[in-house]
């Protein structure tokens, strides 16, 4: 992703914020737009960056609720309706495919959040493409000519999602095997960041994204419908999602998934994961590790 | 005959004012069905395809009979620029200069602002379909208004411009 397109990216996900909010975050400096990870928001702060190096306030008014408030419609386009399902996670993802995690008074029905009563930060988080970084990693990810199923594991804002989404493009295009056809699993538009349903993203030309659907139905609609030969989601967080992920795994194609945690023993930790690892889908594990500024990739063979 | 002249003009004036009055009634009626179309084509919209405001309102602005297309094709336009103004803000700004009602009926309208895009679709949908009911009923009472009122008024034009006619002649 070139300097320009780095700045454009930041530059949309700025049109979240309120103009009082707006007119600061753009006169940050364009080199720092470009590195720019986050913009946070906290109620009587004013907005700040997070680069780097750390967190750096931008000056401005300070963010009060009817701010926050506005952030909120501005992100949900006026249609609260159409992301109550990712209001329940904690966050929603953006035109574009940036994400905008909520702070605040939940409101809870039947032991499940449902929205948020009052609001106290957010986290806006820049989606950025970067083409290219999963084209050394993909040749690890074949045996005997076969994608094997792999899982991509790192702390949050490690560079999942990133990784994810180039290694789709990268099968899909062809890039260094014959190509595959893929299925893509989205329920909260981050990989494609579909504006009206089409894929921003570049995630090749033999990629279907079914958006909107809950991952464990998802998945098993592509099964049925799309016949791919790999299939990808991303975050693996609940239980009914490994579920999908073991019914999927005998279905014949390879699944391409990423999860939370430090490593391996992260995984076993967990037992969530522990099944998953325990059933054996996944035989390749790649985690990130931020280096001098960049980030770096290890796969590990999983028995 | 420059007093047959003017006498017929007086008549005529009245006549047409009186003719007015009926259209109006007649306007209102027509404007209360448009919205009731509009509303309902909304209602089914949120509830079978959760569709999101921006779309809603472009596609309804296309297709409702006026007033109700220039309300929605005016909300489409608002959705664009929500950084400046809020969707309830502009919405009540919208039904304020809705053309053909009275002031009650706009009033009725202007809480729908606070409820569209802002909570769940069932939520919306049946804030909507309370909004239809009572603009049903409104409906039914200008249906009435305009065939009983309007008559009376086209009457008392026609009727006021012959008497003002035989005085000037």
């Amino acid at each position: 992703m070139g300097e320009d397109e780095k700045i454009r990216a930041y530059r949309q996900a700025v049109r979240v914020l309120p103009l009082a909010l707006r007119r600061p975050a753009l006169a940050l400096p364009e080199g720092d737009q470009a590195r720019a990870e986050e913009l946070r928001l906290r109620i009587g702060f004013p907005v700040s960056v997070l680069l780097g190096e750390g967190e750096r306030p931008l000056g401005g008014p300070a963010v009060d609720r009817q701010m926050l408030e506005q952030v909120l419609e501005l992100a949900s386009r006026a249609s609260l309706h159409t992301v109550l399902g990712q209001l329940s996670q904690g966050f929603l993802t953006v035109e574009g495919g940036h994400r905008l995690g909520l702070c605040g008074t939940a409101v809870v029905e039947d032991g499940v959040v449902r929205t948020f009563r009052s609001l106290t930060s957010a986290a806006l988080r820049i989606a950025r493409q970067f083409p290219g970084i999963a084209a050394g990693l993909s040749e690890k990810l074949f045996e005997e000519e076969r994608l094997q199923s792999t899982l991509i594991l790192a702390p949050p804002g490690a560079g999942k999602t990133t990784l994810l989404r180039d290694l789709i493009r990268t099968l899909s295009k062809g890039e260094r095997r014959p190509p595959l056809r893929l299925g893509v699993v989205d329920p909260r538009g981050e990989l494609g960041a579909p504006a009206d349903g089409i894929p921003q993203m570049d995630l090749g030309s033999r990629t279907d994204v079914l958006e909107g659907a809950p991952k464990a139905q998802g998945i098993m609609m592509l099964l049925r419908s799309m016949n791919p030969q790999a299939l990808a989601v991303d975050e693996i967080t609940a239980p009914q999602d490994v579920r999908a992920m073991l019914e999927a795994a005998g279905c014949g194609a390879a699944l391409l998934a990423t999860a939370h945690g430090g490593g391996r023993e992260d995984l076993r930790r967990r037992p969530l994961y522990r099944e998953l690892l325990d059933a054996g889908i996944f035989s390749r594990l790649v985690t990130i590790k931020p280096l001098e500024g960049r980030r770096e990739y290890h796969v590990e063979v999983l028995e | 005959m420059i007093r047959v002249l003017g006498a017929a003009l007086v008549a005529a004036g009245c006549a047409l004012l009186g003719f007015r009055r009926g259209e109006e009634l007649k306007r209102r009626v027509r404007a209360l069905e448009a919205l009731q179309v509009g509303f309902e084509q909304m209602r089914r919209e949120l509830t079978l395809r959760l569709t999101p405001l921006p779309r809603l309102m472009a596609g309804l602005a296309r297709v409702a009979p006026a007033p109700a297309g220039e309300l929605f094709g005016g909300c489409a336009r608002a959705l664009e620029h929500l950084e400046c103004k809020p969707f309830p803000a502009a919405w009540t700004a919208l039904c304020e200069k809705l053309p053909s009602l009275n002031d009650e009926d706009r009033r009725l309208l202007i809480p729908l602002g606070g409820v569209l895009g802002r909570c769940e679709a069932g939520e919306q949908a049946a804030a909507i379909a309370e909004a239809c009911r009572v603009l049903e009923e409104r409906c039914r009472a200008a249906r009435q208004d305009s065939r009983s009122k309007g008559r009376v008024c086209r009457a008392l034009g026609a009727a006021a411009g012959g008497f003002l006619a035989i005085l000037l002649l």
